[in-house]
């Protein structure tokens, strides 16, 4: 049983022993996992307050979309059809991305998944610009490399391809973290968005392991 | 000396981890007291040593469904009178009237809106000791 933290008057003794904190990052995360960030030096404004409620609450919707599709991608029909994954796993992802071009910044250059996959390349197993059109990666693309006959061409393909697109959701949602201005809301999200992305990844660990080491 | 104020306590009931989470900061912001479980033996246990306000519950969970629970409740001398509201992955008529049937209050389709869990439970057990005006009014864009 969980229980929110910080509220002030609980049931019982009883029931308070077996109550957790809310959301810990599991200790068995695998290694995309959020990193952690440094603190924030100052204490925010009221206006940074308000503007940290108002992302707090499209971000809700957000991961509230997301989690169904993650929840899509976890069940056992979907194990069997990397392909179908494939495209829940883009469409998240592109999502994601979009929110992410949307954030408040200030002092930091736009994101765009261009420039991501420019200056990150070398961590990428497989994605490049042959999937990606205005900004947007297109599924079309990795169906036409990768997909014959509703399946994957290769075994290989799908656990690096994952992997690619789990470490663009990864850095992501760490953008989405930092945009908060509250040290508060950072923690919370940190952990919120964590959670999502070990248990994202875990699903698509069993429709297709990926190699050991990687 | 004024007492503190109790925040009504609501069970969620969910086996997403990350739909657990999300209800526990909405309630948490609006001022209610969260307590959530992600499966129905463990949501059953929890109700013997406390009765909430409210519950959320998932018609989908691993063994025992959600409208089984949901039945339970109703027919729990102590836990009759809480009302569930029901929460769905599937937005269809036949799953909303299974869910009245089974003694449900209410349904909420996800993916939701925090405005969506805030007048459900405003509804069904009240304001919460966080009540700001204004509160998620103010969006982005």
């Amino acid at each position: 049983m969980e229980e929110t933290p910080s509220v002030a008057s609980r049931p019982s003794a009883s029931q308070t022993s077996a109550m957790e904190q809310v959301p810990r990052i599991p200790s068995e995360a695998p290694s995309v996992v959020l990193q952690a960030h440094m603190a924030l030096p100052e204490t925010p404004t009221s206006a940074e307050e308000e503007e940290d409620t108002a992302l707090e609450y499209e971000s809700m919707v957000l991961l509230s979309h997301l989690e169904q599709s993650a929840i899509r991608l976890s069940d056992p029909m979907m194990q069997a059809s990397p392909a179908l994954a494939l495209e829940y796993l883009v469409n998240v992802t592109n999502r994601l991305v979009e929110f992410t071009e949307r954030l408040p910044m200030p002092g930091r250059q736009k994101f765009s998944l261009e420039a991501l996959i420019v200056r990150d390349r070398q961590n990428y197993e497989r994605l490049g610009f042959d999937y990606i059109h205005n900004g947007r990666l297109v599924f079309a693309a990795f169906e036409k490399l990768h997909v014959s006959q509703g399946g994957m061409r290769h075994s290989s393909t799908f656990p690096q391809l994952s992997k690619d697109l789990l470490r663009v959701t990864n850095i992501c949602l760490n953008l989405c973290v930092k945009a908060f201005h509250t040290p508060t809301h950072r923690q919370q999200w940190r952990t919120v968005y964590s959670g999502f992305l070990v248990n994202l990844a875990r699903s698509l660990q069993k429709i297709a392991p990926l190699p050991p080491g990687s | 000396m004024a007492e503190m104020p109790i925040p009504k306590v609501i069970m969620v009931v969910d086996d997403s981890q990350t739909v657990r989470n999300i209800m526990a900061l909405i309630l948490h912001r609006l001022g209610y007291q969260s307590v959530r479980v992600r499966s129905a033996m463990e949501a059953l246990t929890t109700l013997t040593e406390l009765v909430p306000d409210l519950i959320f519950l998932d018609i989908t969970l691993p063994g025992m469904d959600g409208l089984d629970v949901c039945k339970v409740i109703k027919e729990n001398q102590r836990t009759k009178h809480v009302p569930v509201v029901m929460l769905s992955g599937s937005d269809q008529v036949f799953d909303k009237v299974m869910g009245r049937l089974a003694g449900a209050a209410d349904y909420v389709t996800k993916p939701f809106e925090p405005d969506t869990i805030r007048q459900c439970v405003e509804t069904h057990c009240g304001r919460g000791l966080r009540v700001r005006e204004g509160l998620w009014k103010k969006r982005r864009r």
